[in-house]
């Protein structure tokens, strides 16, 4: 790392630790941060300013009702906690609960939909680079008209991916876009992520060691446990 | 287990653990809703944020590393990515210009326990730190980490260049920094 390559970046240290750099420039400086010792070392020192600030807020108590809402929702995840089902089974299940449908109408078209959303045909297409890899999300065309987005992958599985997006159609104020992880005909809910008004995201997924895919839906806020519908976006790895 | 350290807490909670979750949200509450309030001023959507947050912790089983800091660090870390997210989204600023000021809801913590009383010194300390910064270096943190503006935002809104935000923000910080060790400037 040159004197004058790391002199491009530290002026950004502050503003990336407060999560005051746009998007394009969080992703450039999180790839900076892994050759630049000396970025990584103002970073942790700052850092810590950072993690005093919510502490220096007027303490409150949180309403008394938030509690009840959130130990519903975890208790009723617990009541169904049992080995997930496939998307397969959960799109089925789901279709069948649509009087309109015939189960075996019901059953094709979750077929298809699983055919489109997941195994693609979309264009997907992948760079390596060594270190890290590129791999092209497929958007749902009739959802999101003008998407585009990818997701970069470190030189390590394990290590997790950023998975961008642009695009995405505006969210409700209770509504959030979700993450899920495709393993061995499983799905894995994983983090949730809003847009900008130009539909720009940014989100890190871990655990990838051995996924199928990445998809992202539309979810209420705070999440959910299965999937509500078909993805909109999908990464095939 | 209400003795238990909060990193041994996380770990049953990562196990599905609901009473361990339960006894995770009455320790982390209070924080995660204060710093949600004081970032999107309205309770409703201050609300909205932290059940967002808690929820994401229960359902992704979000990955606690202890050796990045405390458990409190983490959660109100995630709090924050919340706040800017709903702030960002938009419909925040708007509500929270129309909860007029001065007539702001009040939800004050009761000063029951020692630790209620330890939170609000160690809020004072850090107000005081903060309130030692220059005013210029002090705003420009506490409009990016609290009104979650970029620092091109805040060049706009200050009406200065965009490399002088990002230098008031460093200096900022490393002077809280060290005020907070009790380093010599």
């Amino acid at each position: 790392m040159s004197v004058e390559r790391h002199e491009m970046w530290e002026e950004d240290t502050a503003a990336y630790v407060l999560r005051a750099l746009s998007d394009e420039e969080h992703t450039r400086f999180v790839r900076h941060l892994r050759e630049c010792h000396v970025c990584r070392d103002e970073v942790d020192r700052l850092q810590f300013a950072v993690d005093a600030l919510p502490r220096s807020v007027e303490p409150l108590s949180a309403p008394a009702g938030l509690k009840a809402t959130i130990m519903a929702e975890v208790e009723s995840d617990v009541r169904e906690q049992q080995p997930a089902p496939s998307l397969g089974a959960r799109l089925r299940e789901r279709f069948s609960r649509v009087p309109a449908l015939r189960p075996r109408v019901a059953s094709a078209t979750a077929a298809v939909l699983l055919l489109v959303g997941v195994a693609g045909g979309f264009g997907l297409s992948q760079v390596t680079d060594g270190e890290e890899r590129s791999v092209d999300a497929a958007f749902d065309g009739t959802r999101v008209a003008s998407g585009s987005g990818n997701l970069v992958i470190g030189g390590n599985d394990k290590a997790g991916g950023t998975l961008r997006v642009h695009g995405m159609p505006k969210l409700r104020a209770n509504e959030t876009y979700q993450v899920w992880l495709q393993r061995d005909g499983e799905v894995i809910p994983k983090a949730m992520f809003s847009v900008s008004d130009q539909g720009d995201g940014l989100t890190a997924v871990d655990d990838l060691d051995g996924a199928d895919a990445v998809m992202v839906t539309r979810e209420p806020a705070g999440g959910a446990r299965a999937p509500s519908g078909p993805p909109l976006v999908t990464v095939k790895l | 287990m209400a003795n238990l350290a909060d990193e041994e807490i996380m770990h049953l909670v990562q196990e599905s653990d609901p009473r361990a979750f339960e006894l995770f949200y009455d320790r982390h509450s209070g924080p995660a809703f204060s710093l949600a309030y004081r970032m999107v001023g309205n309770r409703t959507v201050a609300e909205d944020v932290s059940q967002e947050a808690f929820l994401s912790i229960w359902r992704s089983k979000l990955r606690y590393q202890p050796e990045r800091g405390s458990v409190r660090t983490w959660v109100l870390g995630i709090v924050h990515h919340r706040a800017i997210d709903a702030l960002r989204r938009n419909t925040v600023h708007d509500k929270r210009r129309a909860s007029a000021e001065g007539i702001e809801e009040r939800f004050e913590a009761r000063e029951r326990t020692d630790v209620e009383v330890a939170r609000r010194d160690e809020a004072r300390t850090v107000r005081a730190a903060l309130e030692d910064l220059p005013d210029e270096q002090c705003r420009v943190i506490e409009l990016a980490y609290f009104g979650g503006f970029s620092h091109s935002q805040i060049a706009d809104q200050l009406d200065m260049p965009i490399g002088t935000v990002k230098g008031r923000m460093r200096l900022g910080l490393e002077k809280l920094r060290r005020t907070l060790v009790g380093e010599p400037a």
